[in-house]
């Protein structure tokens, strides 16, 4: 056994705490193996999109390509708000990421193209066709970039281009684009005149029972310990969650016993986890977001809800969804938001 | 072999050249043949239909056989300039062409070098013929994919098109351009891209129809389902019996076959249409198909309705027969329907199950409630206001409409609908309180009636004792010196006096109240006259009138009193006198109407005449308010011996004006007209020094509507305002002016009206919002609308106000000359409209009058400005 690894961002590559979903993994490797792939990674926050990621971009380096990661998460909004800002940092970004020279500056005109045919060019000449390889483009919580009218059509209808040029031209064949987003893309976008009607979805679940056998017997827990049972009635098939259980069992900080006991509250393990959930709701632009999550945590049917608040916890991985009606992700959610709502 | 299921079909986006499940079509060879051959053509068509795999395989194809293709993806591009967007087609041709690769041109020094002198189509246009057809010798196709992509543009793109079509028609002159063909793909009808008809190349070029897979074409999709079902061919068919041979719904179907098959006991094509397309189809759509049809259906509330209802017309009828109508053309373009043989049809049976009766009603029920009726009122041009809601409907519309966002004619309808109701309502309020009013003034009638016939009594008889006690003082002071003679004139004076008031009241009896009045104040009069004999002859020659105007007429009677009055001032034949005058002007007053109740009109007007001229002879120079005039003697202080009254004038002159009318000659008429008018602002002269506002206003009405010929109709409007005559207007405003400090007066109210910042002179069809807010302005300022209240005051408010205030009254008030109506207070503020933006705004709703009043005003303004009153 390896040793022990706190859950802490996305997992390294290297760790054994990673655990293959299925088939999600070598669907996403051989698609990239395709010319001008397009891989879409959809799924609440802490299920394990940036791992994925982050392994497909390893995997392309295996088979010699470039890799790029870009997280539009940490972006300024200053960038966000206007597109030919943004286009320009993302390829200034992407130049110096490769270690190819940064010609923005030189080739960027706008008195003869608009951002998006700037964007382009640059990509074909200063990028694709200098690295003489596939080039594995990560962009990160996409979602970022939703609230922002100003450059959403404009920047996803390039990407969308982009992909359809990969059908005809050699250099295009070379992009493989992957996104992963949080949210169902709740703008009025023409999904056809966006890379979100294309491409391979890919939608990240939650650990069902033997994957969260197998993640207790790589810590070193008894698969067998009805405790276990118990841990997955409280925090469901939630990777994040039970990583971190079971990290601080495996390093015996604590017992199962104590750990589900306090679990809910302030001097439990998810303490800071929950706080930290509670400050988002709290601070949201949209005031009605927690009277919203008070009636689905004190309801025991599935609630309707107003598909932007939806969507909104939904991302938060708060919630689950069937149809329109919303349940708790997890009984740690609901017991925890009972009490403090 | 055996296909592996994740890549032997595909589901969303256009399929590479080598894609193995590409179906070849119909469309296909007809695409490949007609650009070929040169042709223009265009795909224009629902989402997901393969337009663009088609294009892929078509460029692919004509590539072969030696013909440049160049592509254009319109959705790259983005929200750009003109200039931008045309720089990026060259950029994109020149990509495409690999002019740089291939013959060293740089693009952006070309265009540069040209973008300072030629517009952006021109610098194409150039770059295409120049550069393009120059350099490379083949035959080259543009294709333009997403071009609906050039509706999201700030400008037009109509040139673009043009431009397409002037290549087309260069062809005559100039052989290159034979090499050159674009083709043009995306979802819209030709008429939403180019709105210039004359411009438009679609009419010019090859319309590509593209259909779902047919069965004999579907070889390729049935490979990859062999060796996974015993009956490959069996499978596809029930595929594409539910799919109608959308390729979208096709190769997802085929998808989720082949991994159907992979499973223990794989289900058949129904339960997976059923499992996996049609139940909760919202969550399960994805990539997204069904919910753009969707969206695409209801995108607009406005036309959702309309597209629905013949939606449902083809599903419940099976088919429908196709027309050109909007609908059935943004129906086939949602991919909803397929026009086939001239029919529409739903295009295939999941659409039929997702989209069937019961989805249809829900969206219609969300749209309006009142969708029929709304849709009769827009038809009618918004002017059928039996359509409009009323009532619970209108309460339950309003319900529904709280959390829409409505359209601009929805918002208009409901406002309508409310407006009336509240309309309807005031209405019956106000029928209600008419009733009420209306009894309560038939029980005043009655009783004043009643009163009034006692008045009138008691006024004769008050007349007749006033003489008397009168006279008693004067006989008193003469029975000392001529006892006996004297009491017998006086004795004689009285019974004249009561003969004549008696008959005066007969003619009152009779309804001839302006001729009772006249006598009357004649026999009143009289009492003034010391000497005996001439208030005789004024007895008498009242007298006469009286039995030349009574319905017993009497011409005898007449003739002999007339006489009787001659008699009497005989004497004074020669005398000049003021007195003299004024009994001579009575005479011939009374002597020509006698002889116009003869029938001797010449004669008649020969007397009148006579008494006008010897009339304007005892007008006297005076003051009229500030300026001098010839005043009339019955309003001339300094005549101590009234004999004439004013009545006596009004009627002389009305009388021969008549005449005149009849008989006489113009010049005449109009001078007695100016006499007439005249002697009115004597009068008004008179009432306002003495303070009388209403009776002054009524005066200066009915001076107005006499000036303006107007008084049978009783309404001066604008025309007439306009063309009043500016002397009288100077010479009315100036009593108001100066009797008023300064307070009233057309003069005054015009410097308000600018003020507040009207306009002159517009009639009703130009008056606008801004109008009515600064009339509204100009009314409150002066008293006649309650601003606070948002109140019209009517007549009789204003004048009691003015009656208690006097002088305190607010500025510009009087005069009302009938601007202000009774009428008014009927008329409730509840107008509403909406305006484009979608804000309300107030308006009242004006009655025919309340226009006709608002013009008025403008017109009379206008006409103050013009006679620089």
């Amino acid at each position: 056994m390896q040793s022990l690894e706190y859950p802490d961002g996305s997992v390294p590559l290297d760790s054994s705490f990673y655990l293959e979903r299925n088939e999600v993994e070598s669907l996403c490797y051989q698609t990239l193996k395709k010319p001008a792939a397009l891989i879409r990674i959809k799924a609440p926050k802490l299920m394990g999109k940036t791992s994925l990621a982050k392994r497909i971009i390893a995997e392309g380096i295996k088979q010699n390509y470039q890799g790029m990661y870009l997280d539009l998460g940490s972006v300024n909004k200053e960038v966000i708000t206007n597109l030919d800002k943004f286009l320009r940092w993302l390829c200034s970004k992407v130049s110096l990421e490769l270690n190819l020279n940064n010609q923005v500056d030189n080739a960027w005109d706008t008195t003869l193209l608009g951002s998006n045919d700037n964007c382009t060019d640059y990509f074909k000449k200063y990028i694709l066709n200098q690295i003489n390889s596939p080039l594995v483009l990560v962009l990160d919580e996409v979602d970022r970039l939703f609230p922002y009218s100003e450059i959403v059509e404009d920047f996803f209808g390039m990407l969308r281009s982009w992909h359809e040029k990969g059908k005809t031209s050699d250099t295009w064949k070379q992009l493989r684009l992957v996104l992963a987003h949080a949210t169902e893309i709740y703008i009025p976008l023409d999904y056809h005149q966006s890379p979100f009607n294309a491409g391979v979805p890919v939608d990240l679940e939650e650990f069902n029972q033997k994957q969260v056998k197998d993640l207790a017997t790589r810590h070193g827990i008894n698969s067998q310990d009805n405790l276990l049972k118990e841990l997955r009635t409280m925090v469901g098939g939630h990777p994040y969650l039970l990583r971190l259980a079971m990290y601080d069992i495996a390093s015996e900080k604590t017992t199962f016993k104590d750990l589900l006991e306090s679990a809910t509250t302030e001097a439990g393990i998810y303490s800071n986890h929950l706080r930290s959930l509670l400050d988002i709701l709290r601070s949201a632009s949209d005031l009605d977001l927690v009277q919203a999550l008070k009636q689905v945590v004190n309801s025991n049917a599935g609630v309707e809800l107003d598909s932007m608040q939806i969507y909104k916890l939904h991302s938060l991985g708060m919630v689950v969804r069937k149809n329109n009606h919303v349940t708790p992700r997890c009984q740690l959610y609901r017991e925890y938001f009972c009490r403090v709502l | 072999m055996t296909a592996n299921s994740s890549n032997f079909y595909q589901v969303g986006a256009s399929l590479p050249v080598n894609a193995p499940s590409y179906v070849q079509r119909q469309a296909d060879e007809e695409f490949y043949q007609k650009l070929q051959a040169g042709k223009f053509c265009y795909v224009l068509n629902s989402r997901q239909m393969g337009k663009s795999s088609l294009r892929v395989q078509t460029m692919q194809r004509l590539q072969k056989q030696g013909t440049v293709c160049a592509a254009i993806d319109l959705t790259g591009i983005g929200k750009v300039t003109e200039e931008q967007w045309y720089g990026g087609i060259v950029y994109n041709l020149s990509e495409s062409c690999q002019l740089e690769d291939k013959f060293n041109f740089d693009w952006r020094v070309w265009w540069q070098k040209h973008q300072t002198i030629l517009s952006p189509v021109q610098c194409l246009n150039q770059f295409i013929e120049k550069v393009l057809l120059a350099k490379i010798q083949q035959p080259i196709v543009i294709f333009v994919d997403e071009i609906d992509k050039v509706l999201s543009q700030d400008f037009s793109l109509d040139d673009f098109f043009a431009l397409i079509r002037f290549f087309q028609n260069q062809r005559v002159d100039n052989s290159i351009f034979e090499r050159l063909t674009f083709a043009l793909l995306g979802v819209a009808t030709p008429g939403d891209l180019i709105t210039n008809k004359t411009q438009t190349p679609f009419n010019i070029g090859e319309a590509i129809e593209l259909n779902g897979f047919k069965i004999d074409e579907v070889e390729p999709l049935i490979k990859g389902l062999q060796g996974r079902f015993n009956h490959p061919q069996k499978v596809m068919a029930e595929i594409l019996d539910w799919t109608g041979g959308q390729p979208f719904l096709t190769q997802k179907l085929c998808q989720f076959m082949v991994s159907e098959s992979e499973k223990d006991n794989p289900r058949s094509v129904k339960e997976i249409v059923k499992s996996r397309i049609i139940e909760n189809w919202e969550s399960q759509d994805n990539p997204e198909h069904l919910r753009t049809i969707r969206d695409r259906v209801l995108s607009s509330e406005q036309r959702a309705g309309y597209l629905l209802e013949l939606y449902q017309q083809i599903q419940q009828q099976g088919e429908v027969a196709a027309n050109n109508s909007v609908e059935s053309s943004e129906l086939r373009l949602s991919g909803l329907v397929v026009q086939r043989q001239g029919k529409l049809r739903v295009y295939n049976q999941v659409y039929q199950q997702v989209f069937n009766q019961n989805w249809v009603e829900n969206q219609l029920n969300n749209l309006r409630p009142y969708s029929e009726a709304f849709r009769a009122w827009v038809a009618s041009g918004y002017s059928d206001e039996s359509r409009l809601l009323q009532g619970k409907a209108l309460i339950d519309s309003e319900e529904w409409a709280k959390d829409k966002n409505l359209s601009f004619q929805d918002k208009q309808f409901l406002a309508a609908s409310k407006e009336k109701e509240i309309a309807v309502r005031n209405q019956e309020a106000e029928l209600e309180r008419e009733r009420k009013d209306r009894e309560a003034a038939e029980k005043i009638n009655l009783e004043l009636s009643e009163a009034n016939r006692k008045a009138k009594r008691r006024i004769r008889n008050g007349t007749v004792v006033l003489i008397l006690a009168l006279s008693f003082t004067a006989i008193s002071s003469f029975v000392a010196a001529n006892k006996v003679r004297e009491a017998s004139k006086t004795d004689e004076y009285l019974r004249t006096v009561e003969k004549l008031a008696n008959l005066a009241g007969e003619l009152e009896d009779e309804g001839s109240d302006s001729e009772a009045k006249e006598l009357f104040s004649q026999a009143g009069q009289s009492v003034n006259i010391k000497n005996h004999q001439l208030r005789q002859a004024v007895l008498y020659a009242g007298i006469s009138y009286a039995h030349q105007k009574l319905e017993t007429k009497n011409l005898k009677e007449a003739q002999k009193y007339l006489e009787l009055s001659q008699q009497q001032w005989k004497h004074l034949q020669q005398n000049n006198s003021n007195e003299a005058s004024q009994i001579r002007v009575l005479s011939l007053k009374t002597q020509g109407n006698l002889f116009k109740e003869q029938e001797q009109p010449q004669q008649a007007i020969a007397e009148y005449k006579n008494a006008f001229e010897i009339l304007n002879k005892l007008k006297e120079k005076g003051k009229r308010g500030e300026r001098i005039a010839e005043i009339s003697p019955a309003f001339n202080p300094n005549i101590q011996n009234k004999i004439l009254s004013k009545q006596n004038l009004e009627a002389l002159h009305r009388e021969f004006i008549a005449l005149l009318s009849k008989n006489g000659n113009k010049n005449l008429k109009s001078k007695v007209k100016e006499s007439l008018t005249e002697h009115y602002l004597d009068e008004l002269n008179n009432l306002l020094a003495n303070k009388k506002w209403q009776e002054a206003d009524n005066r200066t009405t009915r001076l107005m509507l006499f000036v303006a010929n107007r008084e049978e109709c009783d309404v001066l409007d604008h025309d007439y305002l306009k063309n009043f005559s500016c002397k009288r207007l100077k010479d009315i405003d100036s009593l108001w002016v100066q009797h008023s400090n300064e307070r009233f007066g057309f003069s005054v109210q015009k410097q308000i009206w600018k003020n507040t910042g009207n306009r002159l002179g517009i009639n009703i069809q130009s008056w606008t919002e801004k109008d009515e807010d600064t009339y509204r302005s100009f009314v409150s300022r002066i008293g006649w609308y309650d601003g606070g209240l948002g109140r019209w005051q009517n007549y009789s408010d204003i004048m009691r106000r003015v009656e208690k205030d006097g002088l305190k009254s607010p500025v510009g008030i009087l005069p009302i000359v009938g601007m202000v109506s009774e009428i008014r207070k009927k008329i409730p503020d509840i107008g509403r409209a909406v305006r484009e933006d979608g804000s309300v705004v107030k308006y009242s709703r004006w009655s025919w009058f309340d226009w006709e009043l608002r013009e008025g005003q403008s017109s009379l303004v206008l006409r103050l400005v013009n006679c620089n009153v």
